[in-house]
């Protein structure tokens, strides 16, 4: 646990403003460079939520705390410049966008997060090693964005995004779920692809270990109700997935 | 010469209440001339008199309209294709308004063609008046794809009144793109009077300042088996107002029928107004008729997803923008009045191309 830190929550509590509803409550977590951390806790446990508020989701409002990012606070900042700074954040249900192909869409998300003109032969290339990797038919690129994708396409898009974007930090959103076996491999491939050529950091929310498997994990840390009530090394996982839970659901 | 004229009138006056069911243009204009036109004729495309077709079709705009632009002198021009002849290249019309002008004509396509018709409008001056009347006559199993486009100066009234007559198994697919003029009235009507004929449009708009624009389409399904499609992307920002009439008549006969008109108004600011007839009329049982809208802001859910990817508020406007003006700008094929369109919205409208290299 000696990587230099990439991601610091310090003391954060976060709800929906408007509501005056609190759904997250004193969280602290770290996250070195290079790191993989495993969220995991019930359904409606506030896991979502804190993958929003790292990304800077508006609707979620920081009551109290901090998040600290490659050493610069950034606890004020939009998702715009958030995602400049390296932070990604793969989303459970996708936006559609008509009139906008994967190919213009990413390229031109590149040159925002990059700051500078991308060139088509340059970028095309890219594209398609990366479309390889995770087996998408190389016509998709020029199909309009997750227009008319099914669920698996959906999040198979969303990890084309994380390659080509190439993050510090990538917060995976149970891209898991509801995926058949084999798109449970190809995401996980996606995954290791990130790991291997970037040596970014993620941290995966997930109620599933297969999408583990291939992965070495640095911490795991148990949210229930809005806070952490567990956190330990890898092995959390399994314990997790064969007791429940119970065991900390019900000292709440 | 002083004109008040009724215009866009929808099929169904029940809803008189919501005032929308006609507009009032008043014109006061110099003596109405014909508009500069430039026509790149593919080979095998014969070019004769065509008034007489031209005053049958009955166009979108209403009687008024019709009388206006049937009053001002000058020949009618009728292109029309050889029978069974599928043309690879197609018939471009590049039409240049003036102070006060009108431009007719009829396309007329020969049974089993297929043609591909570009048009577009536009104006080296400012200020002026545009009335743009083409027909369409398809024969049997003739399949017709027109792409139009207007980028108008600013302070330009624009009429465009339009008229289509499909045979048994004729296909109507139109794309446009309407970006430039003060008020643009676009009336269209489309008489599915074969079986199995099928007229579908999609349209793509943004309008700025107090940019008006008025559109009144009309599918009166005659023919067994009829299909019709009307969909409508559009942007409005500032004071600008769009009103839109659609009209899916089902006549009596017209069994198996199917209609459906959707549109989808993306709202950039509060100031703007946006009103929407649409109409079904049931002459018929065994039809099915449906209409969508999807009116609003930007939703915050998609907001956040581009922002997440990188995009500053602004640019996803811009991207947002770009990409429903994208879904008919893509079908412009004509690389010079391509190269018009991109340069309007980079130069006027500030929206940088999410292809530029
Ligand atoms: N926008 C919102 N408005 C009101 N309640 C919300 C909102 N977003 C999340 N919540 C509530 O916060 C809790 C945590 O939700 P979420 O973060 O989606 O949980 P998880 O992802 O762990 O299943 C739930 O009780 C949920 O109903
Ligand atoms: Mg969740």
């Amino acid at each position: 646990m000696s990587a230099e830190n990439l991601l610091t929550l310090k003391n954060l509590t976060a709800g929906v403003g408007e509501a005056g509803i609190e759904i997250l409550h004193n969280i602290d977590l770290r996250i070195g460079k290079g790191e993989t951390h495993v969220i995991m806790g019930p359904n409606g446990a506030g896991k979502s939520t804190l993958g929003y508020t790292i990304m800077g989701n508006p609707l979620y409002e920081i009551s109290s705390g901090n998040i600290i990012f490659d050493g610069e606070d950034i606890t004020a900042l939009t998702a715009d410049k958030r995602a400049k700074k390296g932070i990604f954040l793969t989303f459970q249900s996708p936006v559609e966008v008509p009139g906008l192909t994967i190919r213009q869409f990413l390229r031109n998300a590149l040159q925002e997060i990059k700051g500078e003109r991308i060139k088509f032969s340059e970028f095309n290339r890219k594209l398609r090693s990366v479309m390889d990797t995770l087996s998408f038919a190389e016509e998709y690129a020029d199909r309009d964005i997750n227009v008319g994708f099914s669920g698996g396409e959906r999040k198979k898009a969303e990890i084309l995004q994380l390659l080509m974007l190439e993050p510090k930090l990538a917060i995976l959103d149970e891209t898991d779920s509801g995926l058949d076996v084999d798109a449970v491999k190809t995401v996980s491939a996606g995954i290791s692809e990130y790991k291997k050529n970037k040596d970014g950091s993620l941290l995966i929310i997930t109620h599933n270990a297969a999408i583990l498997e291939a992965l070495h994990v640095d911490k795991v840390h148990v949210v229930v109700k809005g806070k952490i009530v567990a956190e330990g090394d890898g092995s959390l996982v399994e314990e997790i997935n064969r007791n429940g839970f119970e065991r900390y659901t019900n000292e709440q | 010469m002083n004109m008040d004229l009724k215009v866009n009138i929808s099929p169904a006056l029940t809803f008189s209440w919501m005032k929308i069911n006609d507009d009032h243009i008043k014109l006061e204009t110099g003596e109405l001339g014909v508009l500069d036109s430039k026509a790149d004729i593919p080979e095998g495309i014969s070019v004769s008199k065509g008034d007489h077709d031209w005053s049958k079709v009955k166009a979108g705009c209403g009687k008024d309209v019709a009388a206006l632009i049937s009053d001002v002198k000058g020949d009618i021009p009728l292109f029309e294709t050889a029978k069974d002849k599928s043309y690879s290249k197609p018939l471009v019309l590049r039409l240049k308004a003036t102070a006060a002008g009108v431009y007719k004509a009829v396309v007329k396509l020969a049974p089993g063609s297929e043609l591909t018709v570009i048009e577009h409008t536009d104006s080296d001056i400012p200020e002026g008046f545009a009335a743009v009347s083409v027909k369409y006559i398809l024969g049997e199993g003739a399949k017709l794809t027109l792409v139009k486009s207007q980028t108008l100066g600013d302070k330009f009234i624009y009429i465009d009144d339009m008229g289509s007559e499909l045979a048994d198994n004729a296909v109507f697919e139109a794309f446009r793109t309407d970006l430039g003029a003060l008020k643009a009235y676009q009336g269209c009507n489309s008489e599915l009077t074969g079986e199995a004929s099928s007229f579908k449009v999609l349209g793509s708009y943004y309008l700025r300042g107090s940019q008006l624009l008025d559109f009144n389409y009309i599918a009166s399904h005659d023919g067994k088996m009829t299909e019709s499609d009307m969909r409508f992307n559009g942007v409005l920002k500032d004071e600008s107002m769009k009103t839109f009439r659609g009209t899916l008549d089902f006549k009596s006969g017209c069994a198996g029928a199917v209609g459906a008109e959707y549109e989808d108004v993306m709202l950039l600011t509060d100031g703007v107004g946006t009103r929407s007839l649409p109409i079904i009329l049931c002459g018929e049982e065994d039809v099915v008729g449906e209409h969508g809208a999807s009116v609003g802001q930007i939703p915050d859910v998609v907001l956040f997803y581009l922002m997440s990817r990188g995009f500053s508020r602004e640019a996803c406007e811009n991207m947002l923008i770009n990409s429903r003006l994208n879904t008919t700008i893509s079908k412009i094929s004509d690389e010079e009045i391509k190269k018009i369109i991109l340069d309007y919205l980079k130069n006027k409208l500030d929206l940088r191309s999410i292809d530029e290299e």
